[in-house]
């Protein structure tokens, strides 16, 4: 579509089409798991459409606060106040990151699983589970006075104390793909 | 017509619309430094179970 030249600027359409158009190919982009794409349609989808249409926001929504979620940034009050549906779904994961509690974000994706199967989300939400084993290790390490040097024992007892029961193996994992990921900045050093 | 969307909320243009400008829909920051007491308690205690295992330094 993007590649067609023989068709009108986008921005010709009525507004109201070009929001639908643009939910349609973020959507196409969130199923083909290009993200960023995804997040950028949807914004655009979700900020030109018009607030009478609730139902369509709440369709825009439902994917774009979870892609904004996994780039850190939390969908506020005021937004959640106004979709009260979304909050049911969404507030339980989010509550849990802010207070990096593993084992209500657990609990969470126990009880919706379905629903965010159905909705294809249930990959995605998964993936926000990193964000709150973030903020349990951020805990930790301010708890450390913010040190540079940390025993993974302190991350592997900031993971148990959360909710999750790993032993320190799967913790060092756990450490190694959050560096890798850009979570945390550092390395992971073993001495005799 | 145009009015009535997030976008001309964003722009403080419509009527209703946040004064401070700028958008209140989303949280950037959200990280906050405080602790509460109940975590750091629990963290020790973990620690004290478990000294003197595991050799690793991060």
């Amino acid at each position: 579509l993007e590649n067609t030249n023989d068709i009108p600027e986008l921005a010709d359409y009525p507004r109201a089409h070009q929001v639908t158009y643009r939910y349609y190919i973020g959507m196409l982009a969130f199923l083909d798991e290009e993200f960023s794409k995804a997040e950028q349609e949807l914004t655009l989808a979700f900020y030109q459409c018009t607030t009478k249409a609730h139902k369509n926001q709440t369709r825009i929504l439902t994917y774009l606060i979870p892609l904004r979620i996994l780039r850190g940034h939390l969908p506020s009050q005021d937004l959640l106040g106004r979709f009260p549906i979304l909050a049911d779904l969404f507030l339980p994961f989010i509550s849990a990151i802010r207070v990096g509690d593993l084992a209500a974000f657990d609990s969470a994706l126990a009880a919706r699983e379905a629903k965010l199967i159905d909705l294809n989300l249930l990959l995605t939400i998964e993936k926000a589970c990193e964000l709150c084993m973030r903020v349990v290790s951020r805990r930790v390490w301010l708890l450390e006075k913010k040190s540079t040097r940390m025993h993974l024992r302190l991350f592997h007892a900031g993971l148990l104390v959360s909710g999750w029961d790993v032993d320190v193996e799967e913790a060092e994992c756990l450490v190694a793909n959050m560096i890798y990921k850009g979570f945390i900045r550092g390395y992971i050093s073993h001495e005799k | 017509d145009d009015a009535q969307t997030d976008l001309a909320h964003l722009g403080g243009t419509a009527p209703g619309a946040a004064k401070s400008g700028g958008d209140k829909l989303w949280e950037d920051n959200w990280d906050d430094d405080d602790i509460e007491e109940e975590f750091s308690t629990q963290l020790r205690s973990e620690l004290a179970k478990t000294n003197g295992s595991g050799v690793m330094e991060h």
